[in-house]
């Protein structure tokens, strides 16, 4: 029997490409699949306005000069000269503790969106961009289309997933700029991350808005790993070492519930804080398995379904039925 | 050492528990991605133990299991062994107080001191003696005494003087071996110590195996009692009634005594050594009427509790017997005659009228053969069977026809009643006496059921006399047979010496139990090896 590859993606070929097929099929009800948009023609080059019809997106309905044709009953959307190539952004968070937790790191779930998005944006011939949140690797990957994501993506978690020495004590800087100015103009932004991160100067939030103006938007999916360490914690007599951020604490701990409820709610108000610029951003959680031990079939198989319900859900696939 | 050894069990158990309740923890080291967020945690001061690990571990209970088996082995091995056990000294001291420890033969004691004051005196010193002997080998120490005579009695330490002053009573003194051999269990005894006048008899040893020191008080003196007294009173028999008795002398030879009677009116009665026995020594007289007569012997012994016996006379009314059987001669003795009065003796075939009579029926014939009839049923309390080997009578034919009525049947033979009595008048039906050249078991239980029929059809017309003895003041001493040997030799030597703390033997304990808990420790073993292995837990 052939060794089991744990770090590769869990989903293999055939289940990525009933999952394309799935996606595909899911039709938007709201009319901001990806593909959908590609196919209307959302350049900046404005063509005529015409009468809105159900289906189109309201966010293209010209208030003000349907307003002034009142009179006509009709509301007014906008159509453009010509169509700009939808782009997928996917924004990881590259801090060094992603290499948490240690038995089942938040950069190797990160890797297999990473990977798992590729795959399925070659298949559909798709841009694709893989950008690091902060500053170090992995670097900036090109802008890649059809068969060249792939290799793309799996660079990129590679060099994701490769731990450096140690832990840095100083957390890296938001490369917020960077990633502003590459943002093509219409594209959706995946940002996976942990959140737990802090954004003192607002950086994050400002790159959250100008990703979410004019025709971007965002995709959240949020890594959670809390349950797994709080089953870690839970098992007691911790000795909790230094992270980025978080200096060593002296003695060995055995944590009560009311003390890990009260850290749990610590982190939520943290992350909801972080995120709340992203108002408009859908929100994927995905959550370690609650086991301190026996880890690696367990997230698989939860990441396996959590990355069906992610690729249709996010409509990034969908197909306009025109 | 017992108790060291109870505490290692104990510790080692308790450690095996701890183990086993210790939750599977080990200190861990742990980075965390949202350490930044933590509270502050409770120092790992709570405790790791639980019982969930306990309960769902059968190895736990298989290596307990064999634990207590070992420990179980260990602690019988120790407790068997003598050399480890825990020497210690429970006396349980039973002190004579019958009538006879009044005498006062100045045995260890000063002039006029009594059996009973040496008997104290003892006591208190071998409580005070060994109560120092214990202390001093570190030794635990109880006892406990006990008066007894006709009944047992507890007695404190401190009033023993008193306490074990002798009562007005005689006593069996097989009590007082019963009472040392008994069991105590607020002071389990080490050693029994019989404190009396008597002579020490063969004593059996007690149940477990701790010795009976028999320490006999006293000197002999010489004693002359009255014993023996009976009344020859019977209302079938010619002749008056006489009282029998008997003056019995203990010790050393001395001048004779003389048996004094006196009436009920105060009169001398003579008493006579030789006109109603041939044995020395004893004698009868022959009161002229109902009463009480006074026996007492002349001048003073040591002891004078068993010198005055009362006699209470019965007023005997004489029956006379009239006698109807042809075939069988009437006994000599028997006072015959014909009145109205007279009990009716006649064979039952010939159906005399015996419906306002006293009478004695005697019916059927012995046939002497073996295994001819069935014993059926029979009361063995009943007065005409007294005495009676019943299983003769499955040797007697029936009763040819039946029972006159107002007849209890006493005893049935194939179904048909022959022993049977009547209450009032008084009459019996039995089997014939038998001749002389029957056989021997049959011919002696013909006559004794006669004489039990004759006995029962006239008891009511001579009631029981009454002995007793009694001191010189007039008061009663029962059972004072018991005291008159008070010239018994003995040996009297101290017994003290012979008390020592000792560890509590077991000889009843049979054969010893801890090789069978090794050989089931071992199976269990086997059993925890078998479950463990490693490929089971595979």
């Amino acid at each position: 029997m052939a060794d089991r590859d744990d770090d590769g993606l869990p989903l293999d070929a055939a289940e990525l490409e009933r999952l394309r097929f799935r996606a595909r099929r899911e039709m938007p009800a709201s009319g901001l699949g990806a593909v959908r948009r590609r196919r209307i023609g959302q350049s900046l080059d404005y063509r005529e306005h015409r009468a809105y019809v159900p289906g189109d997106d309201v966010r293209l309905i010209d208030w003000r000069t349907s307003e002034r044709f009142e009179a006509q009953g009709d509301l007014l959307v906008r159509s453009f000269e010509a169509e700009e190539r939808f782009t997928i952004v996917v924004a990881v968070d590259n801090r060094p503790d992603m290499a948490l937790p240690e038995l089942a790191p938040a950069a190797k779930v990160a890797g297999w969106i990473v990977e798992g998005i590729g795959a399925i944006a070659a298949q559909e011939k798709l841009a694709v961009r893989f950008l690091p949140l902060f500053e170090g690797a992995p670097p900036a990957s090109r802008l890649a289309v059809n068969k060249a994501v792939i290799p793309a993506a799996r660079s990129f978690r590679t060099a994701l997933a490769a731990k450096g020495p140690s832990l840095p004590a100083d957390p890296p800087a938001l490369r917020a700029e960077a990633i502003t100015r590459v943002l093509p103009p219409a594209c959706a932004m995946i940002v996976v991350t942990t959140a737990t991160f802090d954004d003192r100067d607002g950086r994050f939030a400002a790159l959250l808005t100008r990703a979410q103006g004019g025709y971007r938007h965002v995709i959240l999916a949020l890594l959670d790993p809390w349950p797994h360490e709080r089953a870690l914690l839970a098992q007691g007599s911790a000795w909790i070492d230094a992270v980025p951020g978080a200096a060593a604490r002296d003695g060995v701990y055995d944590p009560t519930a009311a003390e890990l409820d009260a850290s749990e709610r610590a982190l939520a108000q943290h992350r909801a804080a972080l995120i709340a610029p992203a108002r408009r951003a859908a929100q994927f959680r995905f959550e370690w398995p609650a086991a301190a031990t026996g880890l690696t079939d367990k997230l698989r198989d939860r990441f396996r379904r959590w990355f069906m319900t992610f690729i249709v859900e996010t409509q990034l696939f969908a197909r306009d039925p025109r | 050492m017992i108790w060291f050894s109870v505490a290692i069990v104990a510790a080692s158990a308790a450690a095996l528990i701890v183990a086993y309740m210790r939750k599977p923890r080990a200190l861990q080291r742990l980075r965390l991605s949202s350490a930044r967020f933590l509270t502050d945690f409770s120092p790992a001061s709570r405790s790791h133990l639980a019982l969930a690990p306990l309960l769902l571990s059968p190895l736990f209970w298989i290596r307990m299991l064999f634990f207590i088996a070992v420990a179980a082995a260990m602690l019988l091995v120790v407790r068997g062994n003598p050399a480890l056990r825990e020497a210690r000294l429970g006396l349980r001291i039973v002190v004579d107080t019958t009538a006879s420890m009044r005498v006062a033969d100045a045995a260890g004691g000063g002039a006029g001191s009594t059996r009973a004051a040496e008997a104290a005196a003892l006591v208190a010193a071998l409580l005070r003696d060994k109560s120092a002997e214990a202390a001093a080998h570190n030794a635990g120490f109880c006892f406990r005494i006990l008066a007894v005579d006709r009944d047992t009695r507890v007695v404190l330490p401190d009033s023993l003087a008193d306490a074990l002053v002798p009562r007005q009573t005689g006593g069996d003194p097989r009590l007082l071996e019963n009472t040392a051999r008994g069991e105590d269990a607020g002071c389990p005894p080490t050693h029994a110590v019989v404190v009396t006048d008597r002579r020490k008899p063969a004593i059996a040893a007690a149940a477990d195996g701790r010795p009976v020191l028999w320490w006999q008080v006293g000197r002999p003196v010489p004693n002359d009692a009255i014993e023996a007294v009976t009344i020859d009173a019977d209302p079938l028999i010619q002749g008056p009634v006489r009282v029998r008795f008997a003056v019995r002398h203990y010790g050393a030879a001395a001048a004779p005594r003389e048996a004094l009677v006196t009436g009920p009116d105060g009169a001398r009665v003579p008493a006579s050594e030789t006109r109603c026995t041939r044995n020395a020594g004893e004698f009868c007289f022959e009161p002229p009427a109902p009463g009480r007569y006074t026996i007492a012997l002349s001048g003073a012994d040591p002891f004078a509790g068993d010198d005055r016996a009362v006699v209470d006379v019965p007023d005997v009314k004489a029956l006379a017997v009239d006698w109807r059987l042809r075939d069988i001669p009437a006994p000599a003795a028997l006072r015959l005659g014909a009145g109205g009065e007279a009990i009716i003796v006649a064979r039952a075939e010939d159906r005399p009228d015996i419906a306002s009579r006293r009478a004695v029926l005697v019916g059927g014939a012995w046939s002497p053969h073996a295994g001819g009839s069935k014993l059926g049923y029979f009361n063995p309390d009943d007065p005409l069977l007294d005495s009676v080997n019943v299983d003769l009578l499955e040797q007697a034919s029936p009763l040819p026809g039946p029972l006159p009525a107002g007849f209890i049947r006493a005893a049935s033979v194939d179904g048909r009643d022959i022993v049977a009595r009547r209450a009032e008048p008084r009459a019996a039906v039995i089997p014939p006496p038998l001749r002389a050249d029957a056989p021997a078991p049959l011919r002696n239980a013909s006559l004794l059921l006669f004489a039990n029929a004759l006995r029962y059809v006239s008891a009511d017309r001579a009631p029981p006399g009454k002995v007793t003895w009694i001191d010189a003041d007039g008061h009663e001493l029962p059972d004072v047979r018991f005291e008159s040997d008070t010239a018994e030799d003995g040996d009297r030597s101290d017994l003290a010496a012979a008390i020592a703390p000792r560890t509590s033997s077991r000889p009843d304990d049979g054969p010893p139990l801890w090789p069978w808990l090794v050989v089931l420790a071992l199976a269990i073993l086997a059993v925890e090896r078998t479950l463990a292995l490693p490929w089971r837990k595979a």
